[in-house]
């Protein structure tokens, strides 16, 4: 749409107004202000928007009604589109000059492009405030238009990046929280530094106790040194208390010794010795008038007790006799028992002896050997006898089946030969040998006789073929020969040039040759010239062969078999002989088999007959073994056997009972014996009852009468052997009494003394002396052992003499009390040294320190790598800036490359390039040397030049999509300096050259000359202090 | 008279009771392997000590950060006093050169040293004679490189055959710290042995007439600080030829691994580290075995191994499988190759921006600490900013791009 004409009806301060626009799409307005300029621009808008009193200075015009119209050209079509408002409201629409059935809002609507008023108020029909007001660029379909709808894939993953980028960053430092990762080990290394260096003063404590360690040390190496002095004072004092006194024990003892008497030598133990003769002298003097009075006291006992003269003199006799009593007793019941053997022995062996039979007695017993010779050799012979009688039955018995067998395969045999028609097997065989031979031979002949007749027919067929051949000329033969003749020649001429003259000649010459042999060859094989007579060799050869035809049917005449003209061919009559030499065959092996058996039959026999022999033999043997043991003669073994068991057991027995009879008479004569003993010597002895009574029995009453005297007797032995012991001791004491008083005399004389009372004083003084000394020896050797405890510790004989006890011990009491104090001093230095050493030693090995520093070394690791993240996601950060910036600059919408050509246009090239954050709603302005501006950044001047190039490019975008509406640009230069506004001017009309109408109120002249010095006519508005008539005139 | 045989042992950056670093507070770790890594230099200090009472040393040399003062260790003054009066019993003096981390003032704050210890507090000083039998077999002293030339000169050293040099044999202290291989001036020494200073690494350089040396630190401390550590122990031989000889006291040693394929499956990982591992034979000293498992790429099984739980469990399962090898395992794992070239231009335009050499340095990360935000932190931060792992943060910058833009660099970049 170009407007052509204006036309105001009543508008504003406009009225009644035609504007007609010329050619041309620039179109300048000029008025001084209050013209109406911008009145004017708001009717323009007004028409194609609707009217908007708000923008009408109230109390001015706003309450008339508004009209007025617009000649336009849309699509080369010229219509003209009025609006009529009643008051203040936007008016209507109508539309003339297009042949348009559709309501004027919709074809106003069309004309517009669909163009919102906010575009066009912003983009198309802007004045002064909005080329200098960001914020109108920002309306959403502005903006929609400037930044894009979308970032495009590229710019949102570049906004995605960004935004991970972002938080990678802050994952490590968040500058708004001061938090993160990186300020966490920031944080922890400080805290961990903060702890180390708490543990710093460590040091210099254990200096300090060290110190302190070492003053306590010095302190006890002291108080060690004046102990150690102390106590050699007190080793010396107690030394001397100690040596003291054994030093006047000594002195005192070797004194005392000058006194005494001296007594060199006494004998060991006098008193005691000779105190212990007298006593011993005593004690045995009255033990010996009591042992004389005992011994006359048995004496006495002895003669007064009685003893009977004649039992003592048969008193051995008698206990000779009842020693044997038991035997006695033991040998009647042994007889007794014998008796009852032998009854019981008679009646078994009676009753044996009738088992056996009438013809057996005990004198028959007697005369059977028994031994055990002859029973193993009975034994054997049976066995003997038995075995041979075994063998006999065997070969019986294996006799009698072969016997058998023979018999049955002879009848055999000798059926089957009659069914053959001989008398043997040999004959069977030579005629079924022959009757086949003949057959084979019978076959070899027919097969010759056939092959004969064949080639009897063959020399037929020869002789006829001999005949057929067509005939040869008879010079032929010979012409072949001189061809065969000359051939050779050449060929040998050829040879001979080959090897002399000339080689291809020579074998030209030696082909021709060969070729021509070759010729004869070939005609000889082919018609066989050469055999002459080999139709008189082959028909010879036919007669002869009919010949050998004759004799050989001659010969199968004879050959024929019987059976030949039966139904059974030649191979069936072979293998009907061959079937019978079999069954033959088999008739002959049988027969064999037959004299063999018959053979073994034959031995057999023999051997049985030998064997009977031997049974007979031992038949005798066994019958004289039996009469050699005294048993009848039988055959019958285990008869024999049974009988012989009896035999031995009768006469077991019998010799048993001889054996009884035997004991029961030793029994008997025995008792006999000593009883008859026993009854001689009671009548001698005149006991009462001792002759028919039990000999036992009186033998027991012997006895007691034996025991009696026998204790009588001892007891007088007993009192007589005392009072001899008696009489002994009597005599020993005497003795000994003797040689007491012999020592008692000896000791006397020893200790130098003539009776008691000396020897006594003698041994007093001697003993005194004796423990004096040994006294001084122990005082020396204390004295001695005292002086080697203290070796070092020197004392002479004048300190000892001037030692005063109480001094000593009071000196000793003082040291040691003052040794006791150092003790204490000495332990609490101890106790606090051990304090101090376990305070340093609780210091060294505290690991707290190296574990901290460890620790922290692993925080400050932590945080190097935490660091080198946040520095990486810094470093991407800027490297990814640089990649979004130069996409920013290189990369914008459509809008904002066209809109940075006219800013660089406008600006001369000062300002090159505009571009717009991918994720803001805000404009950048890059100069000439590539720095980029934000928009505030910007002069006035610049900014509007920015904006009137972004909406220049806007207002390019809306032509490029088909919206073709006239710009209102309402005196938007006036803040350009004049380079800049001859710049904008001519962008403008280069921007109407392009196509686009553009409608520019100016109230400065000099912009309208500026315009005009460029062709472009301006308009002149009639001044605002015109008079209304004047204005509607205009 | 030709030189006396002589030895003695040089022992360098011991940092008694010192942390080891680089382990992380979220590594689990047993109670005794904790133990062993916080008693870590004192234990190798221990065994540095026995080894000079068993070499029969004439002397000892402690160079730079025996201890760390700052610490205030009470554990490391104890070690060192123990070990110094344990040398003393046996008559064998020590030549103390403080550091950095031991000036001089701490070691005057010891009251209590033995006899035998001599510290160098200037730079300085006259040089100290070592006697035996009477005879001085070496003269010890310190100075800073500059002085070098100072020395007296003794001709024999260069001009004489080495069977007939004569003269105490020269021990300096250089007290110039990181003077290496490049400086001409340390070739210029006429010293028969140049103890250096302030080097991370063991080093030995042929002077003219001996040898320049840093024996490395006594105990690894950090990750970088792999393979064996410990001190040396030199030997000269009576023609004054010295033989150098380390004496591997570290009880904790740290490994660095590189596995460079990384397409390979979990099996055929667990395989590779133990094949890796199985030749490595393990000192007297050593108590535990710090591995680091180097990862280049960006295959499956890298991807895998940056997560945790997935790294614990594939621990696990080695463990389960070679139960003798009770090393700490850890890994790093760094991006393959950055190959660039693609149809997604924010992407490339993000991976050409962090190929910049300076992209890690510490001047670029510092700048980001200059936020005001950050202000409560910042020096806190721009204390650590040395020990910061640029290829970890290089790695790190390209996972996190890799990751934004789901690519993997390899492939489509």
């Amino acid at each position: 749409m170009k407007v052509t004409e204006i036309q105001i009806d009543r508008f504003g301060v406009w009225q009644n107004l035609s504007l007609p626009l010329g050619s041309g799409n620039a179109h300048v307005f000029y008025g001084p202000n209050e013209a109406g300029k911008t009145t004017l621009m708001r009717f323009l808008r007004g028409v194609l928007y609707g009217f908007d009193a708000s923008a009408i200075e109230p109390g001015r015009h706003r309450d008339a009604a508004w009209s007025g119209a617009l000649g336009v050209v849309h699509q080369s079509q010229k219509c003209e589109i009025r609006r009529t408002s009643a008051r203040g409201s936007r008016g209507t629409v109508r539309i003339t000059g297009l042949d348009r059935g559709d309501a004027a809002d919709a074809i106003l609507a069309e004309i517009l492009a669909k163009t919102d008023e906010t575009v066009f108020q912003y983009v198309l029909s802007v004045g002064l405030p909005e080329i200098q007001e960001l914020a109108t660029l920002h309306a959403d379909e502005v903006a929609r238009h400037i930044y894009g709808t979308t970032l495009g894939p590229t710019g949102q993953r570049l906004l995605d990046i960004s935004n991970r980028c972002e938080s990678e960053t802050s994952r490590l430092i968040d500058p708004a929280t001061q938090s993160g990762e990186l300020i966490d080990w920031l944080e922890s290394s400080l805290d961990a530094a903060g702890e180390i260096e708490s543990l710093k003063p460590l040091r210099e404590e254990h200096a300090e106790l060290s110190l302190e360690r070492n003053s306590i040390e010095d302190e006890i190496d002291e108080l060690k040194e004046r102990r150690g002095e102390l106590e050699h004072q007190l080793r010396g004092h107690l030394f001397l208390e100690r040596i003291w006194s054994p030093w006047n024990e000594l002195r005192e003892y070797e004194h005392e010794l000058e006194t005494l008497p001296k007594v060199t030598s006494f004998p060991e133990k006098g008193i005691a010795r000779l105190d212990a003769i007298d006593a011993e002298l005593d004690s045995l003097a009255a033990k010996h008038g009591a042992v004389e009075h005992a011994a006359d006291e048995l004496k006495r006992q002895a003669e007064a007790i009685a003893v009977p003269q004649l039992l003592a003199d048969h008193s051995t006799t008698m206990q000779s006799l009842i020693d044997q009593r038991d035997w006695l007793k033991e040998t009647l019941a042994a007889e007794e028992a014998a008796d009852d053997q032998v009854s019981e022995l008679e009646h078994d062996l009676g009753e044996r002896l009738r088992e056996l039979g009438p013809d057996w007695s005990i004198a028959r017993l007697e005369k059977i050997d028994a031994s055990p010779a002859a029973q193993h050799a009975l034994v054997t012979t049976a066995a003997n006898y038995r075995a041979l009688l075994a063998r006999r039955a065997r070969f019986k018995k294996k006799l009698q089946s072969l016997s058998s067998a023979s018999h049955q395969k002879s009848d055999e045999l000798a059926a089957k030969l009659k069914e053959l028609g001989c008398d043997s097997t040999e004959q069977a065989l030579a005629s079924a040998r022959k009757e086949l031979s003949n057959l084979e031979s019978y076959g070899g002949l027919t097969l010759q006789a056939e092959r004969l007749q064949l080639r009897a027919a063959d020399y037929a067929d020869q002789l006829a073929r001999l005949d057929s051949r067509p005939v040869v000329p008879r010079w032929f033969p010979l012409f072949l020969g001189i061809l065969g003749v000359a051939g050779g020649a050449i060929a040998l001429l050829g040879l001979r040039y080959s090897f002399t003259t000339n080689a291809v000649a020579g074998a030209s010459f030696a082909l021709l040759g060969l070729t021509g042999l070759g010729i004869v060859w070939g005609f000889r094989k082919q018609f066989g010239y050469d055999d002459e007579s080999a139709a008189t060799k082959l028909q010879d050869d036919a007669t002869s062969n009919e010949r050998a035809l004759a004799a050989i049917r001659h010969q199968i005449q004879q050959f024929r078999p019987a059976d030949s003209g039966t139904q059974q061919s030649h191979s069936d009559l072979i293998r009907a002989a061959v079937q019978k030499i079999a069954h033959v065959e088999r008739l002959a092996n049988l027969e064999g088999r037959l004299h063999s058996q018959r053979r073994q039959l034959s031995d057999l026999r023999l051997r049985f007959r030998t064997v009977q022999q031997k049974v007979d033999v031992e038949r005798q043997s066994w019958c004289t073994a039996l009469k050699r043991i005294g048993l009848a003669e039988s055959v019958k073994i285990h008869s024999v056997f049974e009988l012989w068991q009896k035999v031995l057991e009768a006469d077991t027995l019998r010799r048993d009972l001889l054996f009884a009879r035997g004991e029961q008479t030793r029994y008997h004569r025995d008792a006999e014996s000593l009883i008859g003993r026993i009854r001689m010597l009671g009548s001698r002895i005149e006991l009462p009852d001792n002759n028919d009574a039990d000999p036992v029995v009186l033998l027991d009453s012997w006895n007691e009468v034996l025991h009696s005297l026998g204790s009588r007797r001892d007891e007088i032995e007993t009192l007589l052997i005392g009072e001899t012991e008696r009489r002994q001791e009597a005599a020993a004491l005497q003795q000994r009494i003797d040689e007491l008083r012999t020592e008692r005399s000896a000791l006397l004389v020893q200790g130098g003394a003539a009776n008691r009372e000396e020897f006594e004083r003698r041994s007093g003084w001697f003993a005194q002396r004796k423990e004096i000394e040994e006294l001084i020896g122990i005082a020396r050797e204390e004295l001695n052992e005292a002086s080697r405890s203290e070796p070092e510790l020197a004392v002479v004989e004048e300190d000892l003499e001037a030692y005063d006890v109480e001094q000593n011990a009071e000196r000793i009491r003082v040291i040691r009390a003052e040794l006791e104090q150092l003790e204490q001093s000495l332990h609490g230095a101890f106790e606090r040294v051990g304090r101090v050493k376990q305070s340093i030693e609780s210091l060294e090995n505290d690991s707290r320190p190296s574990q901290l520093r460890f620790e922290k070394a692993r925080i400050d690791t932590q945080l190097r790598i935490a660091a080198e993240e946040w520095f990486a996601a810094r470093i991407a950060g800027r490297a990814l800036e640089t990649a979004r910036s130069k996409y920013e600059r290189n990369c914008q919408p459509a809008v904002l490359a066209s809109a940075s050509r006219y800013l660089e246009r406008l600006t001369r090239g000062r300002y090159r390039n505009i571009w717009s954050p991918l994720d803001r709603r805000d404009l950048r302005v890059d100069d000439d040397h590539g720095i980029s501006f934000r928009v505030e950044e910007l002069s006035g001047g610049t900014r509007e030049q920015l904006f009137l190039a972004v909406r220049l490019a806007l207002v390019r975008e809306l032509t490029r999509r088909g919206v073709e509406l006239p710009m209102f640009l309402d005196d938007i230069l006036v803040n350009f300096d004049q380079l800049r506004t001859e710049a904008a001017v001519d962008t403008l009309l280069e921007f109407a050259e392009e196509g686009q109408q553009i409608l520019f109120f100016t109230c400065h002249l000099h912009l309208a000359h500026l315009f005009e010095s460029r062709g472009i006519e301006p308009t002149w508005l009639p001044g605002h202090n015109l008079p209304l008539e004047e204005r509607r005139a205009g | 008279m030709s030189l006396s045989p002589l030895r003695f042992l040089h022992v360098a950056d011991a940092c008694l009771d010192s942390p080891l670093r680089d382990i992380a507070a979220g590594f689990a770790l047993t109670d005794d392997a904790e133990q062993r890594l916080e008693s870590a230099t004192l234990a190798a200090f221990e065994k540095a000590i026995d080894a000079a009472l068993d070499a029969h040393v004439d002397f000892v040399i402690l160079s730079r950060n025996t201890f760390v003062e700052n610490d205030q260790s009470l554990a490391a003054r104890i070690a060192l006093l123990d070990g110094l009066y344990r040398l003393a019993e046996e008559e064998i003096r020590v030549f103390v050169l403080p550091g950095k981390h031991d000036p001089a003032d701490a070691w005057k704050g010891i009251d209590d040293l033995p006899e035998n210890v001599t510290i160098f507090f200037d730079r300085e000083s006259e040089p100290v004679a070592v006697f035996r039998d009477g005879k001085v077999v070496a003269t010890v002293a310190v100075m800073p490189i500059e002085k070098l030339e100072s020395i007296s000169h003794r001709p024999s050293v260069e001009t004489k055959p080495a069977g007939e040099r004569r003269g105490p044999y020269t021990v300096v202290l250089l007290t110039t710290p990181g003077a290496g291989d490049a400086s001409a001036r340390l070739h210029e020494a006429k010293a028969d042995y140049v103890a250096l200073s302030g080097i991370e690494n063991r080093q030995t350089i042929p002077l003219g007439g001996g040898y320049a040396h840093h024996p490395g630190g006594m105990q690894g401390l950090c990750r970088r600080q792999t393979g064996p550590h410990g001190c040396s122990l030199i030997e000269i031989g009576p023609d004054g030829k010295a033989d150098i000889q380390l004496l591997p006291v570290a009880a904790v040693v740290r490994e660095s691994i590189a596995l460079v394929d990384d397409s390979i499956d979990e099996e055929r990982l667990l395989n590779l580290m133990h094949n890796a591992l199985a030749p490595q034979s393990q000192g007297e000293a050593e108590q535990l075995r710090i591995v680091e498992w180097e990862l280049r790429g960006s295959g499956a099984i890298a991807d895998s191994l940056l997560d945790a739980e997935r790294r614990a469990r594939l621990l696990e399962k080695y463990r389960e499988r070679f139960p003798a090898d009770d090393a700490l395992h850890t890994f790093r794992i760094l991006p393959g190759e950055l190959v660039a070239s693609c149809d997604d231009a924010p992407a490339a335009d993000f991976f050409d921006s962090i190929t910049s050499s300076d992209l890690v340095s510490q001047r670029a990360l510092s700048e980001f600490l200059d936020d005001p935000d950050l202000s409560a932190y910042a020096e806190q931060l721009r204390a650590i900013l040395s020990e910061m792992d640029a290829d970890a943060i290089r790695a790190r910058v390209q996972r996190l791009g890799s990751h934004w833009f789901r690519t993997s660099p390899t492939e489509t970049l």
